[in-house]
């Protein structure tokens, strides 16, 4: 919408802009011509925003332009922007039409000579890594529990404090010999070399640890150095490096024996092993009073097992007293039982045989008196009480009279009494008293 | 006897122990050792404070030359 304007030379002007459409058309033909651009040039009045937007602007001697680096894009920055710093920036023009100026707003952004810095930084490391310095062969393990400490870093440094803070947290009971060197800066990397020397010399020491606290690449820088590595290469005792910076490796690290990523962490890494090994310790007592218990226990039931095996002869007596008199007990009961029995048996006995007698006795006496009284009556006695006598003739009894001659004496016993006589005859008749036979 | 060869030495110890096959006068030996030694190896842990020095410079004869270092509060 351009005017037609009277001046007053009397001219009449066509196309006067106003000062948005000037501001337009100078946007429209910047960034229309200009698309990506890379621009070098040192940082000046670097304001990073609470937006967490980058105002700065870039200048060299002759001029200046107004820079911006939005979060998106500072965020990715792995350096601090600062005031003073060469940089090379890759971005867009961008008019601002309200004020009519122009910035660069820059998409990416990286130290002049960084690159240079990264070629050479890439270099050294393919060199030491091929004469075998970067090797976990070569490395040596760093002792349990250290007693004597060199730490390698700046007397005023975040680094120090933070380790001393680790360290006195957990009370340990280390040496710590600080041997001070500045840790950043052009002059660093020789100073620090000195220094691990000087820490080389310190007798008894079991561990250096060399490093910084936190800080730009620049900072970190004299630890990539040549010469460093070499020196820390030739240290006597085990080294830890703890440069702080948590991402990136410096040549340090690689040829440390061990790399802690700040050096609280290497602080921690002392302690932790003493809390370890306390542990271990500890563990290991209890193994040992576990162990000499059960030996003891199972020495003991050993011990308990043969003993009672082991039989004490008294004991032995004892038992074969005890069994004696079992036996003798169970004799003597079997006797009494047997005896007992036979008794009974024999009281039987003894009844039967008794009764049986009685009764047999009573029979032969029956039977006695019977022959008694058979015999009486059979008695020659009887037979003279009769009237019959006896006659004898030298003692015997004379049946037949030719038993005796004329004269002879013969003997007369009668029922009463007896007669001496002579024989005056003999007479062979049969007596008068033989019995028919028939 | 250093820390580094007491723990050593413990840990022999407790493996031989472990094992099993020794006789009751050694066992009661090896355990009484490993006792001592335990105690000894806490002790060193957890008794005192960190000292910390600061090299000034080495005497002539190679001695470290130290004073006292407290680092700056934060």
């Amino acid at each position: 919408m351009s005017d037609t304007l009277e001046l007053q030379t009397g001219e009449q002007k066509t196309n006067v802009l106003s000062v948005e459409q000037l501001n337009r058309l100078v946007r429209q033909t910047i960034e229309g011509n200009i698309t990506t651009i890379w621009v070098r040039g040192e940082i000046s009045n670097f304001k990073p925003h609470t937006s967490g937007h980058f105002y700065f602007s870039l200048k060299d001697s002759q001029s200046q332009i107004k820079a911006v680096m939005f979060r998106g894009y500072n965020s990715r920055l792995r350096f601090k922007p600062k005031d003073g710093m060469e940089v090379i920036v890759r971005g867009k023009i961008s008019v601002y039409e309200p004020r009519g100026d122009y910035q660069i707003i820059c998409e990416m952004m990286e130290p002049v000579g960084a690159g240079a810095l990264q070629k050479a930084f890439e270099d050294l490391k393919i060199k030491l890594k091929s004469e075998g310095l970067f090797e976990t062969s070569r490395k040596r393990p760093i002792p349990i529990f250290p007693q004597h400490v060199a730490i390698v870093t700046s007397p005023t440094g975040a680094a120090i404090r933070d380790m001393l803070n680790v360290l006195n947290r957990r009370n340990r009971n280390v040496r710590v010999t600080l041997v001070p060197t500045i840790v950043q800066g052009e002059a660093a990397a020789p100073q620090i070399c000195e220094a691990m020397k000087l820490a080389y010399r310190i007798p008894d020491v079991d561990v250096i640890i060399v490093g910084r606290g936190g800080g730009s690449i620049e900072d970190m820088w004299c630890f990539n150095d040549e010469t460093l590595a070499r020196t820390i290469v030739a240290s006597p005792v085990p080294v830890i490096s703890a440069v702080g910076h948590e991402i990136d490796f410096t040549i340090a690290d690689f040829v440390a024996d061990l790399r802690a990523p700040t050096p609280s962490a290497a602080a921690e890494l002392v302690v932790k092993s003493a809390d370890e090994l306390s542990q271990k310790i500890s563990s290991f007592q209890r193994v040992l009073t576990i162990t000499i218990q059960k030996f003891l226990k199972s020495e003991a039931h050993r011990l308990r097992s043969i003993t009672v095996r082991l039989v004490d002869p008294k004991r032995k007596l004892q038992d074969l007293i005890l069994r004696n008199d079992e036996l003798l007990l169970r004799l003597q009961n079997g006797m009494n039982r047997y005896l007992t029995k036979r008794s009974t048996d024999h009281r039987m006995i003894a009844n039967e045989l008794k009764s049986k007698f009685v009764l047999n006795f009573d029979r032969t006496k029956s039977r006695l008196k019977e022959a008694i009284s058979i015999l009486d009556s059979l008695s020659p006695l009887k037979v003279v009480e009769r009237g019959y006598s006896l006659t004898l003739a030298n003692g015997q009894i004379i049946k037949n009279a030719t038993d005796v001659k004329v004269n002879e004496e013969i003997e007369v016993i009668l029922m009463k009494g007896q007669l001496k006589a002579k024989v005056i005859e003999v007479n062979q008749k049969e007596s008068p008293w033989t019995l028919k036979k028939n | 006897m250093d820390f580094e060869k007491k723990l050593g030495r413990l840990e022999e110890i407790v493996q031989k122990m472990e094992k099993g096959d020794l006789g009751l006068e050694e066992s009661l030996k090896l355990f009484e050792e490993g006792v001592k030694l335990s105690r000894e190896c806490h002790t060193q842990l957890n008794t005192a404070e960190t000292k910390v020095k600061k090299l000034v410079g080495f005497s002539a004869d190679g001695k470290p030359q130290t004073e006292d270092f407290a680092a700056d509060e934060e």
